[in-house]
């Protein structure tokens, strides 16, 4: 799978963009831009984004 | 483990810890010589540096090591076993190969105080040589036509000269020579702020003796200056005039800033103990020419040093160990965490640190001043609790788990089969039969077949709750536990579990307990005779097991010659671990850091694993495991004792341990098998002794999925269970908040399960309502789902 995966919203139909997203964690709060459809709002967390920026956010907070 | 009384003033010790306590030499060294430091550098080879250390701490280094008597040998741990660490022929080495002895000179700004010293002996020129350094206007008064005072004797004159001209040449002071002063106007007439008399032994003291009798620091104050005594005049000769008077000028400086009158308190004492640091020493390195070492002569004499310092908790304590932090340090970070505050730029720095320690009483026990960091670390872990900022994801797992054993598909409160009362109960703990239900219902039908009065508790003892700060839910845990035992008739408890036993004594100590292995010494038959295992045992025999103790016994001496007894009558020699009497530790599990900070639990059972190459035998189920998941090979005590029961059904009795197969460091049961193992204990032990059926638990969600055996041993690995896949994959068909790939015709969707959110790609497969897992992924950051959006309000149900 080496091409890039496109996920559309299953309801919707449409594809996922960049839109804003409130995000939360240990306390302390922060806006950043996250795949969603832009239909309905479902915002989609991709494993490689999960196991990676994401990951290195909740550590960093975690150390903080 | 966790004692009683480390909930309470657990930080009380911190105080005394005794890591910046000085060495013996530096304790003895009149001039509090930074010793660790100097020989660090000389070990370098840093000649220059090395003399720096020497020099800024004596002002005049040649005077210094030329009149030095090095009280420092006394008070060096190694002149007790054999000789002292040569320092003043190491402090004359760094003299000898540094390139220069001057300072630089560095250009400050004038200061406008003016000091007078009166007397150019060696405190008066070395408290002048500090202030002059510090750009004071210092003006020396010396009566004599040379300065030097009454020291001619006893030192090379040309020597201290040099020195003088080494440390002073760039400077700028006033010195007056054949100058006889007597009374206390001329500093006013002068417009002295302070006056430093060292006038030597029975010399003008301007009356600051009789006035200052009763300060032990011979100082007063006069109309606006300061009046400072010192040298041989208060009693200080030779190296302790040069030290007094570079102490005197620290305490003339303090008053021009500050107006406080006090001279610094002597550097005489240091808290450390010396036994431990006694040992039998290399000889000293003698200089080849009889007087002065060689670059070598001097690295090796330095190699000989013991840096003496109190590093109880390095050696001791995991935690410590790991971080290279003391617990002084430690305190800080966590102090700062738990202190109350919402602000963004508040650190909290210990979070990890606090969810991601292990069991670590030990240190309390080994540290000369009991610091209990362990107490300290719980206390900060209810104290983030109260303030409603735990648990985290650290802790999110165990406790669930915890309501999972105690929840109805898992937790069962039976009377003996057959009868109202119990004399005693089984209660073998959460993770016993999490792990191997086998053992747990062997375990039960011999203690039954012993006493047929005796019946059965299983769940969890509530230590998850206490390690995760949740004192409410860790009352309510035990208050189940002594209704329970109340409901049974108040009988005996027998626990399989050190950590259970741990904190029955702790927290329930109403309920009489006993444990399993002492249980099973007196009723099952061994040929060993208890009091000489050793010699009932081949000393060929094999095979070879170390014997490793839990930290939740490390003080049961009863269990632990209990669990060696039935390891002797399997037929088992057992040598002991190099330190399993001096530190019983913890083997990462116990506080449950694995979550929060799983590089520093691999760290502690690789270090326990690495205490011996032996085979372990665990009594702790978690032990086992963790050791086993570490690829040590680990058996559990029990395993000798019913393997074959388990295997033939044959007799309940110490089987011979050669019977049993070698063990292995393989298979310890997955996060979601230990759930199922539980389920499956209760439906057996219900079946098999009451012949009882339980319903089998109803599935939270009925979807068929199927996980490949690599995605199994990531969710292990990641704690996450198969039950919460399903319930992820469930969730996204029911609500169709999912995603499509249409590549690969994958779903994803995600729920949120306690302080997670669980994502999970799945295939619908042909068959109806069958699901393949393809992948499965989880994060702590949560983020706000779409609750009005396009001006729509959804509908949610995470």
């Amino acid at each position: 799978m080496d091409e890039k995966q496109t996920w559309i919203c299953d309801r919707c139909g449409v594809e996922l963009e960049l839109i804003e997203a409130h995000l939360k964690y240990l306390d302390r709060q922060f806006r950043h831009k996250i795949p969603r459809c832009p239909r309905c709002g479902l915002f989609f967390i991709p494993e490689d984004l999960a196991r990676g920026r994401i990951r290195e956010v909740e550590k960093a907070l975690e150390d903080k | 483990m966790i004692k009683a009384g480390s909930d309470t003033g657990a930080a009380a010790n911190f105080n005394d810890c005794l890591q910046n306590e000085p060495p013996f030499c530096r304790a003895a060294c009149p001039f509090g010589l930074n010793v660790p430091e100097l020989i660090s550098r000389i070990r370098q080879g840093r000649w220059d540096a090395a003399m720096r250390v020497y020099r800024d701490a004596t002002g005049f280094p040649r005077t210094a090591a030329a009149l030095c008597h090095s009280p420092c040998k006394q008070a060096c741990p190694l002149s007790q076993g054999g000789s002292a660490v040569e320092l003043r022929l190491l402090e004359q080495a760094c003299i000898d190969f540094a390139g220069s002895l001057s300072r630089t000179a560095y250009n400050l700004p004038k200061k406008k105080q003016r000091v007078a010293i009166v007397g150019g002996g060696l405190a008066g020129l070395s408290c002048a040589l500090r202030l002059i350094k510090k750009k004071y206007h210092v003006e020396i008064f010396e009566a004599e036509t040379r300065i030097g005072g009454g020291k001619w004797d006893c030192i090379d004159e040309n020597l201290f000269l040099l020195d003088v001209r080494e440390q002073l040449e760039q400077d700028e002071y006033v010195l007056h020579l054949q100058t006889v002063l007597q009374h206390r106007a001329f500093a006013e007439n002068r417009s002295f702020n302070a006056v430093f008399v060292a006038t030597g032994a029975g010399g003008e003291d301007f009356g600051i003796l009789h006035a200052s009798r009763e300060s032990e620091f011979a100082v007063i104050e006069d109309f606006g200056i300061g009046w400072f005594a010192g040298g041989s005049l208060i009693g200080k000769e030779g190296v302790f005039a040069l030290a007094d008077g570079l102490r005197a000028a620290s305490a003339i400086e303090k008053y021009l800033l500050s107006g406080v009158m006090r001279r610094p308190l002597e550097l005489e004492n240091t808290r450390l103990s010396p036994e431990p640091f006694y040992r039998p020493s290399l000889n000293p390195i003698i200089p080849q020419n009889g007087f002065a070492y060689t670059k070598n002569e001097a690295t090796e004499e330095a190699a000989r040093c013991l840096k003496c310092r109190c590093d109880t908790c390095l050696l001791c304590c995991d935690l410590c160990a790991y971080t290279g932090k003391q617990p002084l340090r430690l305190r800080d970070e966590i102090e700062a965490t738990i202190v109350p505050g919402t602000s963004e730029i508040k650190a909290t720095p210990a979070k990890r640190l606090l969810s991601g320690s292990n069991t670590a009483s030990i240190l309390r026990e080994h540290c000369p001043v009991q610091i209990d960091l362990e107490g300290f670390i719980l206390e900060g872990r209810r104290s983030m609790h109260r303030q409603k900022k735990m648990p985290w994801a650290f802790h999110d797992f165990w406790l669930r788990d915890m309501a999972f054993s105690d929840g109805e598909d898992c937790a069962l409160c039976m009377p003996p089969p057959g009868r109202m009362t119990s004399r005693r109960v089984f209660f073998p703990g959460c993770q016993l039969g999490a792990s191997d239900p086998d053992l747990v219902e062997s375990a039960y039908a011999r203690l039954l077949s012993d006493d047929a009065e005796t019946g059965l508790l299983l769940r969890c003892c509530g230590a998850p709750a206490e390690w995760s700060g949740d004192e409410s839910l860790h009352e309510a845990s035990l208050s189940a536990i002594r209704a329970a035992w109340i409901n049974l008739g108040s009988p005996e408890f027998i626990l399989a579990c050190p950590t259970c036993m741990d904190i029955f004594r702790r927290r329930l100590p109403d309920i009489p307990v006993r444990s399993l292995y002492e249980t099973f010494v007196d009723i099952i038959p061994t040929n060993a005779s208890p009091d000489e295992p050793d010699e009932t045992v081949d000393m060929r025999a094999e095979p070879v097991f170390a014997v490793f103790d839990p930290c939740a016994a490390r003080h049961d001496t009863a269990v632990k010659a209990a669990v060696r007894r039935l390891a002797a009558a399997a037929g088992i020699r057992i040598i002991p671990l190099p330190d399993q009497d001096r530190f019983g530790r913890c083997c990462g599990r116990g506080g449950q850091p694995s979550i929060a900070d799983p590089d520093f639990a691999f760290f502690v059972a690789s270090q326990r694993i690495s205490e011996s190459p032996l085979p372990y035998i665990a009594y702790c189920i978690n032990c086992r495991d963790v050791f086993r998941d570490a690829g040590k090979p680990c058996r559990h005590i029990l395993e000798f004792l019913f393997h074959e029961e388990m295997t033939h059904g044959g007799d309940l009795s110490v089987q011979a341990a050669e019977s049993i197969p070698a063990p292995t460091s393989t298979s310890t049961a997955s996060a979601s098998e230990r759930r199922s193992n539980r389920i499956f204990l209760k439906e057996r032990l219900l079946s098999r002794f009451w012949q009882q059926s339980q319903s089998a638990p109803k599935p939270v969600v009925d979807k068929c999925l199927q996980i490949g055996s690599a995605l199994l041993e990531q969710m292990d690995r990641d704690y996450i269970l198969e039950e919460e896949a399903r319930c992820v994959v469930e969730y996204c068909e029911r609500t169709g908040r999912r995603f499509l790939n249409p590549s690969t015709l994958c779903y994803a969707g995600c729920k949120k399960i306690g302080h997670i959110t669980l994502w999970a790609e799945y295939r619908p497969l042909e068959r109806d309502g069958v699901y393949e897992l393809t992948g499965i992924w989880a994060h702590r950051v949560e983020i706000e789902p779409e609750v009005i959006w396009n001006g729509r309000k959804a509908d949610l149900d995470m």
